[in-house]
């Protein structure tokens, strides 16, 4: 899900995502590059993910770098994942979870 | 890219490397000079997941082939075991239970038609059934008229493994060509 947060933005080269990952979560959620690279082949092969064809420059830009996008499966994946998501929090913050304990 | 980084890079699959292995260096190299991440960190984060990550990586790609090898052979003792009668019911029992197993538990199906790397290569299911089917002529043609039980057992196993391998080679290929239509 961080991924494809990271990429609702637009594409993103891997060390973007790193970076815009790291930046979402204050930190909190460190991802390395054996970890990235292995769940982008994973969400390519699911079909949420593909590499994009143009590159925003390619004469500034190393050969190395891939551009990723979400596909159309990938936005709907992430809208229903956020859907559910905001469905819990809504659900905790109307039982006050974390509030009764501390009151 | 520095000496340990390449030596991490091999604990990753083949495959990982050949797909990954440049945008994984440029990305270390990315993360030691525009990160905020130093060089000892850097590196360590590399060690930690050649033996967490690439270890992990290693294992699905093990698995995957290992489940199909088991899944073609309980289908082809199920198979057998049909054929031979109602004595080998029970093996019938337990092997059609470790197929279904086998296809059916966790999200990594070993088998699966709509995974493109798998059902570009169904030929290779129709030349192993061809194999297989070759194996058994070779045990008639050997054995003459009177099979021995060692040559009944493996002309058996040799012509059902033929007719569970080339049934996943035609449906695979047929996924395919479906596939390939639309």
């Amino acid at each position: 899900m961080h991924i494809i947060v990271a990429l609702a933005a637009g594409e993103r080269h891997g060390y973007g995502i790193m970076r815009d990952i790291e930046g979402l979560s204050g930190g909190a959620v460190k991802m390395g590059p054996g970890t990235l690279y292995g769940s982008i082949k994973r969400m390519i092969d699911q079909g949420l993910l593909e590499e994009a064809e143009e590159r925003p420059d390619p004469l500034l830009d190393d050969q190395r770098r891939r551009y990723y996008r979400l596909t159309n499966l990938g936005h709907r994946v992430g809208a229903a994942e956020h859907a559910r998501l905001a469905a819990l929090i809504d659900a905790a913050r109307l039982r006050q979870l974390g509030l009764a304990g501390l009151a | 890219m520095s000496l340990l980084a390449r030596v991490a890079l091999l604990a990753y699959p083949r495959s990982f490397r050949r797909e990954y292995g440049n945008e994984w260096s440029r990305t270390i190299v990315d993360m030691a000079t525009h990160g905020q991440h130093g060089a000892m960190r850097v590196s360590g984060t590399v060690i930690a997941e050649a033996f967490t990550t690439a270890i992990r990586m290693r294992w699905e790609n093990l698995m995957k082939p290992t489940k199909t090898l088991l899944t073609v052979v309980a289908a082809t003792i199920a198979l057998a075991a049909l054929v031979m009668g109602s004595e080998a019911i029970a093996v019938l029992a337990v092997a059609v239970v470790a197929l279904a197993a086998l296809q059916f538990a966790g999200k990594d199906r070993p088998i699966a038609p709509t995974d493109p790397a798998i059902s570009r290569r169904w030929y290779l299911w129709i030349a192993g059934a061809a194999g297989a089917f070759l194996i058994g002529l070779g045990v008639l043609a050997l054995d003459g008229d009177d099979l021995t039980s060692a040559g009944w057992a493996v002309w058996m196993l040799s012509w059902a493994g033929a007719a569970v391998l080339g049934v996943i080679g035609i449906g695979l290929g047929t996924v395919r060509a479906v596939n390939s239509r639309g």
